[in-house]
């Protein structure tokens, strides 16, 4: 199995790049032979000033990126990027730069899921505000870490039930609890953006924040309204919509998410 | 009389940990305690602001955000104006806002500090985005404005200032701080120098240069000989979600 496929692709394509520009000749005759197509794959960001650099807010889940691309639904791709240093996040390919997205969530290194390719750019998951907010990075090797991620997450709220997968086969379903009629937990396409060792709430050891927000909740507690995964004292939320968004597991299913990771696409329906 | 100036309900105390991070502070005519504060006490934290309870007249803003972690700390404004023409007592009768910014940052990983502005201005003098460390530039009626300041702690810990004001010994301004401690790996690895898409050659004010998850000894940032993405290790935080 080929598990870092992608990463040796975008490899190939800077070898082509290299060698297009090492003589005229060649260039006219690599143009020709891979299409038109070709040139907007190897396209370098374009220049973005210290001073643009500064103005672009941080992808964070304290952020509200209201100008991002929304998430189209494309089919994931099984690759999940870290970036090396904070990166500038585009709302196309070479297109118009509207945040930046820095090296940590909450401590965790960043990991997003990347739903789109298109030569060295990829369109990632964001962190942020508004729900299923996305964004275009240049991913040439200097910039990411990449990695391959075959874990889903699927939740369905209607049934109380979270299921994990490894290339589509469960690995186990577990009973969960949601958020109320009027704080749902909001339906989407989210991602775990960091491992928590909670410090100050003592309701879970360990809680796995999400890339979504609640609809209802525009703060809460001194959060942004983050929704989370995590565990409960008690077994009172088995089976019930009584949260404030949140997903809350048993023990044993929160044993087995923590070890997913970051990154990991978490599909609420 | 507005001697008793404007005052915030206080926040969590300065004396926290070593990684540290505020967006603003004022103390005299006018008091804001550091907000938001955070530090890295709880593990990683950050807060947004986006008002304060200040008269529109005096300081009006977009965002405040600090943020801190182990061997990090970072704090940017946007959209900042700050005009004290209101407090007569202060005697400043400028003609142009003292501060008017389009965004402010300071950060500092593992030791290392810098700091960037951008559409900033100090009574109507435009700033450079990225002053070199300890710029002072001369502002008339103004005691001092120093610009990217950066001082080394008695604990060895550095802080940086985007923009610090003094107007006279009855007012002080801090907008963007951001104080950590030396990371306290094996010192073996090479600091990378920032190269920031497009990078106008100047200095970085932006953590581009990113070096933290060196300090986290790459822990959970790489992936595994596979190619497969690590599982993570829970990182000491506090996040209030949504129970």
């Amino acid at each position: 199995m080929d598990r870092s496929g992608t990463s040796r692709a975008l490899g190939r394509k800077r070898s082509a790049r290299l060698l297009a520009v090492a003589g005229a000749a060649l260039l006219a005759f690599l143009v020709s032979a891979c299409g038109g197509g070709e040139e907007q794959n190897t396209v370098e960001p374009s220049a973005v000033s210290q001073e643009e650099l500064t103005r672009l807010p941080d992808a964070t889940t304290y952020g509200d990126l209201a100008d991002a691309p929304l998430d189209p639904g494309a089919a994931p791709t099984g690759q999940v990027l870290h970036p090396k240093k904070d990166l500038v996040v585009y709302k196309a390919v070479n297109g118009e730069p509207f945040a930046k997205l820095p090296t940590r969530q909450m401590g965790s290194p960043t990991w997003v899921p990347v739903i789109a390719t298109q030569g060295e750019w990829a369109q990632v998951l964001l962190p942020t505000r508004p729900n299923g907010a996305s964004g275009w990075i240049h991913a040439g090797d200097s910039d990411v870490e990449s990695a391959r991620n075959n874990f889903v997450v699927n939740v369905n709220r209607e049934a109380f039930e979270l299921e994990i997968t490894e290339d589509g086969k469960s690995l186990g379903k577990w009973t969960i609890g949601i958020g109320k009629e009027e704080h749902p937990t909001p339906m989407g396409r989210a991602y775990i953006i960091a491992s928590i060792a909670e410090t100050v709430n003592d309701y879970s050891p360990i809680v796995l924040p999400l890339s979504y927000h609640s609809d209802s909740h525009e703060t809460f507690g001194g959060g942004p309204g983050t929704v989370g995964i995590h565990t409960w004292p008690d077994d009172s939320f088995v089976g019930q919509a009584n949260s404030d968004g949140c997903i809350r597991v048993t023990q044993e299913a929160l044993d087995e998410l923590v070890k997913l990771p970051l990154g990991t696409i978490v599909n609420i329906v | 009389m507005l001697t008793a100036g404007v005052l915030l309900a206080p926040t969590a105390s300065a004396a926290g940990g070593e990684n540290s991070a505020f967006a603003i502070s004022a103390d005299g005519l006018l008091k804001i305690s550091q907000t938001p504060y955070v530090d890295d006490t709880n593990g990683a934290t950050e807060e947004s602001v986006v008002s304060l309870d200040v008269p529109q007249n005096l300081l009006s803003l977009g965002v405040l955000n600090a943020r801190a972690g182990d061997g990090y700390a970072k704090s940017s404004i946007a959209d900042l104006r700050v005009s004290l023409n209101a407090l007569p007592d202060l005697g400043l009768g400028l003609s142009q806002p003292l501060v008017a910014a389009e965004a402010i940052e300071a950060s500092c990983e593992d030791g290392v500090a810098s700091s960037s502005v951008a559409g900033a201005s100090v009574a109507g003098i435009a700033l450079d985005v990225a002053a070199p460390a300890n710029t002072e530039i001369a502002v008339p009626g103004l005691a001092s404005v120093t610009l990217n300041k950066q001082v080394t702690n008695d604990d060895g810990s550095t802080t940086v200032t985007a923009i610090a004001i003094k107007v006279n010994n009855l007012q002080s301004l801090d907008l963007a701080s951001a104080t950590c401690a030396k990371g306290d790996d094996d010192g073996g690895e090479p600091s990378t120098p920032p190269t920031t898409p497009g990078d106008d050659g100047g200095d970085d004010g932006d953590n581009g240069g990113d070096n933290g998850d060196d300090s986290n000894g790459g822990s959970g940032s790489q992936a595994d000989e596979d190619g497969m993405a690590p599982v993570p290790t829970p990182v000491e935080a506090h996040l209030d979600v949504t129970g």
